[in-house]
Formats: C-alpha cells, sequence, structure tokens
C-alpha cells in the first residue's frame, strides 16, 4: 500500500473514532470509508484494530511533535528551546480536543495505546535533544542528559504540577532549575 | 457462655486490605470480586459488605491509603538517618523505588491490566500523584530547605518515579542507589534549592 493510502486510512481512523469513540470503531466502517476493501486493510493491518488504532495515535503523535519543532525553531539556545517548547506544548495537549476527549472518556483505552508508541516518541524527543546537549559539553554522559530532558519535558507536558508555565518568571525558573541545573556548572 | 475474643487476630481493616492486596497481586482487579477478599480475610461476606458498604471500589480506596501511609512512614525513618539533602532525596527516591518495584499488586495491575493503573500516572492524571508528592516535600525536607523549595524538590522527585519507573531506562535504576545518587548529584536543582 502506498504511503499516501496508508495516511489515508490513518486519516479515517481518527475521523472515525472522534465520532464513535475507541470502543466501537470498527474495521469495516474504516476500509469502506476509506475506499478499500476489507481484505487489503487486513493485509496492510494484519493485527487488526489494535494495530490501527496504535498506528494512528503514532500519527497523530508525530504530527504533535512536528508541531512542537516548528515552535521551537530558531531558538537560540537550549534554555529557549525549551522555554518555547513547554509552553507550546503544555497549551497544544491542553487545546487538543481529541486528545481530551479520550483522556476524559475512554482513559483505559487510550492509554495502553499511547503506552505502544511511547517508547518512539520518547527516542524522537532524545534524538532532538542530543546535537543540543553535546554543544553544551556536559559532565555525564551525554546520551543519558538528552534522554533525561525528554523525560523531563514529557513529564511537564503531560502536567505542570505547581509550576505555572504562563507566567514568565516562572516558567524561566522551571527551565533553568530543573532542566539547566546540570549544565550551569 | 461467654463470647470469646481472638486477640491474636488484626482488626478487619487491616485483614481486608492485606486479603485485598493479595488478590489484586494473584488475580488482578477485574477478577477480584469481594468474595475473594471476604475468603481471604477470613470473615463472612456481610461483614465485608458492612466495614466497605460501596464493594470492591471502598476496598480500593483503603488499599491506596493504607499503602501510602506505610510508603509515607518508610520515607520518615529514610530521611531522619539522612545527613544531608542529597542523600536525603537518594533516600527517598530509592526507597520508593523499592516500594514499587516489590509491589506484588502494583507489579501485576502494570503488567496485565495497564490500563487500571494507566490513568493514574499519565497526563492530567499525574496530577494528584504529583500533588501528594509536593505535599510530602515541607515535612520531610523541612531540616534542608524552605517549605516552597521542599515542596517542588519533593514534585521533582515524584516526576522521576514516574519517569524512570514506568519506562526503565539504561542510564537510572530507580532501586540501586549508587545509580540514584548519580541521578541526584547530575540532575537534581540542590544548588539552587539548599
Amino acid at each position: 500500500m502506498a504511503d499516501e493510502q496508508r495516511e489515508r486510512v490513518l486519516e479515517v481512523v481518527v475521523a472515525v473514532a472522534a465520532e464513535v469513540g475507541l470502543a466501537h470503531i470498527s474495521m469495516a466502517e474504516v476500509a469502506q470509508r476509506a475506499g478499500i476493501s476489507r481484505a487489503t486493510l487486513y493485509r496492510r493491518f494484519p493485527g487488526g484494530k489494535d494495530e490501527v488504532l496504535v498506528a494512528a495515535v503514532e500519527w497523530e503523535s508525530v504530527k504533535f511533535l512536528r508541531r512542537l519543532h516548528a515552535a521551537v525553531e530558531g531558538s537560540a539556545d537550549l534554555e529557549t528551546i525549551l522555554t518555547r517548547g513547554l509552553r507550546f506544548a503544555r497549551h497544544a495537549i491542553d487545546d487538543h480536543e481529541l486528545l481530551q476527549r479520550f483522556l476524559a472518556t475512554e482513559p483505559e483505552r487510550f492509554l495502553p495505546l499511547f503506552a505502544g508508541v511511547d517508547d518512539r516518541i520518547h527516542a524522537a524527543i532524545t534524538g532532538f535533544f542530543l546535537p543540543e546537549v553535546l554543544a553544551l559539553e556536559p559532565a555525564v554522559d551525554p546520551g543519558w542528559a538528552a534522554d533525561h530532558l525528554a523525560r523531563l519535558l514529557v513529564s511537564y507536558i503531560g502536567t505542570a504540577g505547581l509550576w505555572d508555565v504562563d507566567d514568565d518568571d516562572e516558567l524561566r525558573d522551571l527551565v533553568r532549575t530543573q532542566f539547566l541545573a546540570a549544565f550551569s556548572g | 457462655m461467654s463470647p470469646t475474643i481472638d486477640l491474636t487476630s488484626p482488626p478487619l481493616p487491616d485483614r481486608a486490605v492485606a486479603a485485598t492486596l493479595r488478590c489484586l497481586g494473584r488475580w488482578g482487579w477485574r477478577r477480584t470480586t469481594f468474595d475473594d477478599v471476604a475468603r481471604e480475610a477470613g470473615c463472612s461476606r456481610a461483614t465485608l459488605y458492612r466495614a466497605y458498604p460501596t464493594g470492591k471500589e471502598a476496598l480500593l480506596a483503603a488499599v491506596v491509603a493504607a499503602e501510602a501511609s506505610r510508603l509515607y512512614e518508610a520515607l520518615e525513618a529514610e530521611v531522619a538517618e539522612a545527613p544531608d539533602l542529597h542523600d536525603a532525596l537518594v533516600g527517598v527516591l530509592v526507597t520508593v523505588g523499592h516500594f514499587v518495584a516489590e509491589h506484588d499488586a502494583l507489579g501485576y495491575l502494570l503488567q496485565n491490566e495497564p490500563d487500571v493503573v494507566l490513568p493514574h500516572v499519565c497526563f492530567r492524571g499525574a496530577e494528584q500523584v504529583l500533588a501528594h508528592s509536593a505535599a510530602l516535600g515541607p515535612g520531610l525536607l523541612a531540616r534542608w530547605c524552605s517549605p516552597d523549595h521542599a515542596a517542588r524538590l519533593a514534585e521533582w522527585v515524584g516526576r522521576m518515579v514516574l519517569a524512570y519507573g514506568l519506562s526503565p531506562s539504561p542510564h537510572v535504576d530507580v532501586t540501586d542507589r549508587q545509580s540514584v545518587g548519580r541521578l541526584i548529584t547530575t540532575f537534581a536543582p540542590l544548588a539552587l534549592y539548599a
């Protein structure tokens, strides 16, 4: 199946899931609306509904990461990347209507799907941080430093906890203390 | 005939919590029935219902509360021995790391019924866990930092537990004192907070 057709399928999966929820999405409807046969759909996604849903979550995650990447593009340094990225992503997650709906109504179905792509999201963010970290010549293994930054970023994007990322001073403090303490010596 | 009181048997709430934990560790959440817990606790279904009128949900709430205070006691003991903030944080993180790693019920659920646990540790769901961590900070770390800094540091520790505990890392083992020591030395914002 060409990439275009795969994208078409995933687009349909997201649209159908938005209409009927994760529990009631059917492969027959996805195939029909994507304009392909069920046999073709199953050939492409032999794992059926689970596989197609994980692929759709991954696809949406990649789109999200691209937006995040665009939001930090042109930043002069790591501090600016983190400051811009945190504020953008925190709001983008809260404003993501479909994500919020799944988290509110079907967390028990959505989160295990998300856990299936978690590793790849983490690897992508770590890969993004690595050259930034290398440039700072940290005292520790740069691979670990990048991995650590990725874990922290995902944690604060998920929930800001005590920190108000809309307050400029607090956001700067957050980035300097929680993220960059290891690089300031 | 005078009624006999068995002084060797622990009170019902303790037995119910222990019984629920054993059932969860063996069969998970969905397959554990109220009857299983009653049998495991050595009491009748009616007795258990009087103490936990909303059933399984009430048992789970009791388990979470009991386990949280058991963990808190372990943390207090750990921090009481610590000579400085660095060692206190290492102690806290390793204690939580062991607590989670050795928790049969939690382990079973994470492995077999992640949908039961994940809503409480992902995205906004983590808010409550982090708020609890932050709330413990001022009490546990009062010897070394201000209440605000203690709360932020404790929240940071909570994030580390979730971030490194849920998806294993080749760089950090949260049950190993040396490994956690490196994490704290390298990444904890100690100099800024002490």
